[in-house]
C-alpha cells in the first residue's frame, strides 16, 4: 500500500477544499468554458496557475502548512489532480498554467528556455498548450506532418508551419509547446516553444462531448516565426531532443492523466454516496466493492507517481498500466453511478451525466488504452518488468 | 410505430435522428419518470445538425413494452451505425504505414462489438426478454468499445460519439423502474 507522507497529506486536504470550492461552476463552466477567466483569484486556480513550475524558477514557490510544493513531484502531482478531477476534470484542465508543456520545458529546455517559458506563467495566470497530434496522425505520432524551416540564414529564425488537433486551451494559450519536423525520418522531430501573439497563429475550438472546459482546438501555423534559441533541447544529441527524448516527458505526463480517471470515478461515487441517504444493504455492498476497485487502481497510479520521483526504468510501463486502467474504471463507474437513481438519473442529476462523458475524454489523453497495452506488452516482452 | 426492422434499418443507415422520429410517429412517448428525448428546440443537444430536446412530463404515461422494445431496436441500429463509422475511419487511417484496421488489437475489438451485436438481435428476435436493462447496457458497452477505437475523433460533439450520447441518454430515460429508490 502506498499511503501518503504528512506533506502529500497536506497538500491533498488543501487540493479537495480547492476543488469544492469550485465545483459549485461545473455546470456553468461548462456552459461557457471563458467564465474561467472571472476565477482566476480562486486558491484552486491560483495554484494550478503556478504548479510545474520548478522551485529552482520560481522566486515565490508555493509553500503550504510549511511544506513546498511546484508540482512537479509524481506522487504530488496524481494526488492533487485526482482532488481535483473528483470534483470536476473540466475546471482542472480550463486551469491557466503550464501542467503539459511545463514537464518538457524542465527536462528538455536550457537555461534561457527555462527562464523565458516560466517567467511568462509566473508574470500573471498564463494558459499554455501542448500540440503533438495531428489530424489525420493520431497516434502515430513518428509519421507527423508539421514542418520547422530555415527562414534564412542557418542560425536565424525558423518558420513552423502545420496543423494540430485535439489541443487544450490553444485558443486561450499564450505560449505553447509544439512538435514538429525538420527533417524526413524518426530523428528529424523536434519540439519549439512558440509564443501565440507571433503572427501565423490561429486555435479554433470544437465542441466536444464532455471535457468542454478544456476548449479543445484545432490549431493552424502559418509560417509561424520561431527564434532559433526556442527549440526544446537544443544543447542536447538529436536523439535526446526527439521524439526518443520526449518519451521521457510523455512517462511523466501519464501518472497524472491516470489521476484523472482515478478521481473521476471516485466523484461519481462520491456523488451517489452524497445523495442517496437510502441505499439498501445490497446497494452498499455493491459501492463498496466499487470504492474498493478504485482503491486497487489509485495504488497503481501512486506507483507510477513514485516511479516519477524514484526516476525508475519502469515509469513508462507502470504509467501506460495506470492510464488505462484509470480510463476504464472512470468509464466502468461513471456509466453504473446513473442506475442508483432510477430512470432519467442523467438528466436529473446532470453532473453524472458529465461525470459519464468526462471520462470519455480520459480515454484518448495522452495514448488510447490499446497504446498503453503495446507498451506494457513491450516491457513483457523485453523483460523489463522486473519482478513486478 | 414502424416495425422493428424498419426502425433498426433507418437507425443504421440514417442515423439516431431519423429513426427516433419514426419512433415517435404516432406521438411522443415517455420514460417511467417521464422524460423523453425528441426532435426538436430548445435543443439540449445537436446531432447531426439536427436539434434534441428534452422534455419531462411526469404526469404522462409510461411507455409500452412494444415501444421500449423498438427503442432496443434503434440503439441496436444506431450501434450498427458506429459500427459503419468505425470501420471507414480505420480503413483509412494509418500507423507506421499499414491501415489501423488491420492491426490484430483492432480486430479482435472490433470482432467483439459485432459479436455482441450479433447475439443481442438474436435474443430480440422472437420472443424477446422480459427485462430489457441487461440488453441496454449491452448496447452501450459495444457502442463505448467503438468509441475507444475512434480516439478523440469519437470525442467531437460533432461527429458520431455525440450519436452514442444521445443512444446512452435514451437508454436511461427509459429504463425500467425497478428500484424504489428515493431520487
Amino acid at each position: 500500500m502506498i499511503e501518503l507522507d504528512e506533506r502529500l497529506t497536506v497538500l491533498q486536504g488543501h487540493a479537495r477544499e480547492w476543488a469544492r470550492d469550485l465545483r459549485p461552476l461545473a455546470l456553468d463552466l461548462e456552459r461557457d468554458p471563458e467564465l474561467v477567466h472571472g476565477l482566476l483569484d480562486r486558491p484552486g486556480l491560483a495554484f494550478l496557475a503556478r504548479a510545474a513550475v520548478p522551485a529552482a524558477h520560481n522566486p515565490d514557490p508555493i509553500v503550504l502548512d510549511g511544506h513546498l510544493f511546484d508540482g512537479m513531484g509524481g506522487l504530488e502531482r496524481v494526488t492533487f489532480v485526482e482532488e481535483f478531477a473528483a470534483c470536476d476534470t473540466g475546471m482542472l484542465l480550463a486551469a491557466p498554467g503550464s501542467s503539459l508543456s511545463g514537464i518538457f520545458v524542465a527536462l528538455l529546455g536550457d537555461e534561457e528556455q527555462k527562464r523565458w517559458f516560466y517567467g511568462r506563467l509566473l508574470e500573471r495566470p498564463t494558459w499554455s498548450f501542448f500540440a503533438l497530434t495531428e489530424p489525420d496522425r493520431g497516434s502515430d505520432a513518428p509519421a507527423l506532418e508539421s514542418t520547422l524551416t530555415p527562414a534564412g540564414p542557418e542560425g536565424g529564425p525558423l518558420l513552423l508551419n502545420g496543423t494540430k488537433r485535439f489541443i487544450g486551451n490553444a485558443a486561450r494559450a499564450a505560449v505553447g509547446m509544439v512538435f514538429a519536423r525538420v527533417r524526413p525520418g524518426p530523428l528529424g522531430i523536434v519540439s519549439v516553444l512558440v509564443d501565440t501573439a507571433a503572427p501565423g497563429f490561429r486555435a479554433e475550438p470544437f465542441p466536444t462531448v464532455g471535457l468542454k472546459g478544456n476548449q479543445v482546438s484545432e490549431v493552424v501555423f502559418t509560417d509561424l516565426e520561431v527564434p532559433a534559441e526556442r527549440v526544446l533541447g537544443r544543447h542536447l544529441s538529436a536523439t535526446r531532443r526527439g521524439l526518443a527524448g520526449a518519451v521521457q516527458g510523455f512517462n511523466r505526463l501519464r501518472p497524472g492523466v491516470a489521476a484523472l480517471g482515478v478521481g473521476i470515478a471516485r466523484g461519481a461515487l462520491d456523488y451517489v454516496l452524497e445523495h442517496r441517504s437510502d441505499l439498501t444493504s445490497w446497494e452498499r455492498d455493491e459501492l463498496d466493492r466499487v470504492s474498493r476497485r478504485i482503491a486497487g487502481v489509485r495504488q497503481l497510479v501512486r506507483r507510477a507517481g513514485v516511479a516519477m520521483d524514484e526516476n525508475d526504468p519502469m515509469l513508462g510501463y507502470l504509467a501506460s498500466m495506470a492510464k488505462a486502467r484509470a480510463a476504464r474504471l472512470a468509464e466502468d463507474v461513471t456509466l453504473a453511478m446513473p442506475d442508483y437513481f432510477g430512470p432519467g438519473a442523467r438528466w436529473e442529476h446532470p453532473l453524472l451525466d458529465k461525470y459519464a462523458r468526462d471520462a470519455r475524454g480520459v480515454e484518448f489523453m495522452e495514448g488510447t488504452s490499446n497504446i498503453q497495452n503495446l507498451t506494457v506488452f513491450q516491457g513483457l516482452s523485453q523483460n523489463r518488468l522486473g519482478v513486478h | 410505430m414502424s416495425g422493428y426492422p424498419g426502425i433498426r434499418r433507418t437507425a443504421r443507415e440514417e442515423g439516431l435522428v431519423a429513426a427516433l422520429e419514426l419512433l415517435h410517429e404516432d406521438g411522443v412517448r415517455h420514460g417511467p419518470a417521464g422524460h423523453a428525448l425528441v426532435v426538436g428546440r430548445p435543443a439540449h443537444l445537436e446531432l447531426q445538425g439536427v436539434g434534441l430536446s428534452v422534455v419531462r412530463d411526469p404526469s404522462a404515461p409510461s411507455a409500452p413494452r412494444e415501444w421500449t422494445l423498438g427503442l432496443l431496436w434503434l440503439r441496436l441500429g444506431v450501434s450498427e451505425w458506429l459500427l459503419d463509422r468505425t470501420m471507414a475511419y480505420l480503413g483509412a487511417r494509418t500507423t507506421g504505414g499499414t491501415p489501423l484496421l488491420l492491426q490484430q488489437m483492432v480486430k479482435g475489438q472490433l470482432a467483439e462489438a459485432v459479436t455482441e451485436q450479433v447475439e443481442l438481435s438474436t435474443l430480440l428476435a422472437g420472443r424477446a426478454p422480459d427485462r430489457l436493462d441487461d440488453p441496454h447496457r449491452q448496447i452501450t458497452r459495444a457502442d463505448r468499445a467503438l468509441l475507444r477505437l475512434l480516439g478523440g475523433s469519437g470525442f467531437r460533439a460533432d461527429g458520431p460519439g455525440q450519436a452514442a450520447h444521445a443512444s446512452e441518454l435514451l437508454a436511461d430515460f427509459y429504463q425500467e423502474d425497478r428500484h424504489d429508490r428515493a431520487r
